[in-house]
């Protein structure tokens, strides 16, 4: 099986909401995110096959508790692993695109703690600017 | 206190894991209530620090929590308040 890689795409799309839907842009073109290792916020791998249809969460979580994997497990998620804090989970689906928040406490929660690395990316992109 | 919140502790007046509360919530609401994974991970992970519910045990990385003193006079009160919009809300139907 063929493999492509990307580059930098945690920093291309900071925010877990953009990720989510450009990784699963590239699952409908059949491009598949293989396992995530710690250089994977550099390079993550894909694999070519067919199409298909997988909702991609994207969670920032420093220190998770004993229970963070299989909960997340329980509920039918596949881990794919972590590259820096940011944990990334996959499932194939028909019909409705599964979500892991379900409320809007919890959908805020996310947002506040995925605040400091978009914060890191949008200050280098400032920066990046005005050295041209 | 949110709706969430109001299901998760109710459905911890009995021991249960993650996936457990996520199962009794959706049966006692018929469905109309499906919680996601980070919904439940976060909530009990608040929950447990605001001293509302607590960890009981832990078995193959799966975690079980039950409802605190605190989480159950909690309960109680927004129950009250519930009733009483209710009780008003009855009034207009």
């Amino acid at each position: 099986m063929s493999t492509t890689h990307a580059w930098f795409v945690p920093y291309r799309y900071p925010a877990p909401a953009d990720l989510e839907n450009w990784l699963e842009d590239h699952a409908r073109r059949g491009q598949v995110l293989a396992r995530v290792g710690q250089w994977s916020v550099f390079r993550m791998t894909f694999q070519d096959g067919g199409p298909a249809t997988h909702r991609y969460v994207v969670d920032v979580q420093g220190r998770p508790r004993p229970d963070y994997l299989t909960t997340y497990q329980d509920f039918g998620w596949e881990h794919l692993g972590r590259t820096s804090n940011i944990h990334l989970w996959r499932r194939a689906y028909d019909g409705a695109r599964p979500e892991a928040f379900t409320d809007a406490d919890s959908l805020r929660a996310r947002s506040r703690r995925s605040e400091i690395p978009i914060a890191v990316v949008a200050a280098r992109r400032i920066w990046r600017q005005r050295d041209r | 206190m949110s709706e969430t919140m109001f299901y998760i502790l109710f459905a911890l007046r009995t021991v249960r894991h993650g996936y457990g509360v996520m199962q009794h919530v959706e049966e006692l609401t018929e469905g109309r209530i499906v919680l996601g994974a980070g919904t439940v991970y976060t909530s009990l992970g608040k929950l447990e620090a605001d001293g509302l519910v607590t960890v009981t045990s832990r078995e193959d990385r799966r975690t079980n929590y039950l409802i605190t003193p605190r989480g159950t006079e909690v309960l109680r009160q927004e129950a009250q308040r519930l009733a009483e919009l209710s009780r008003y809300a009855k009034e207009i139907l």
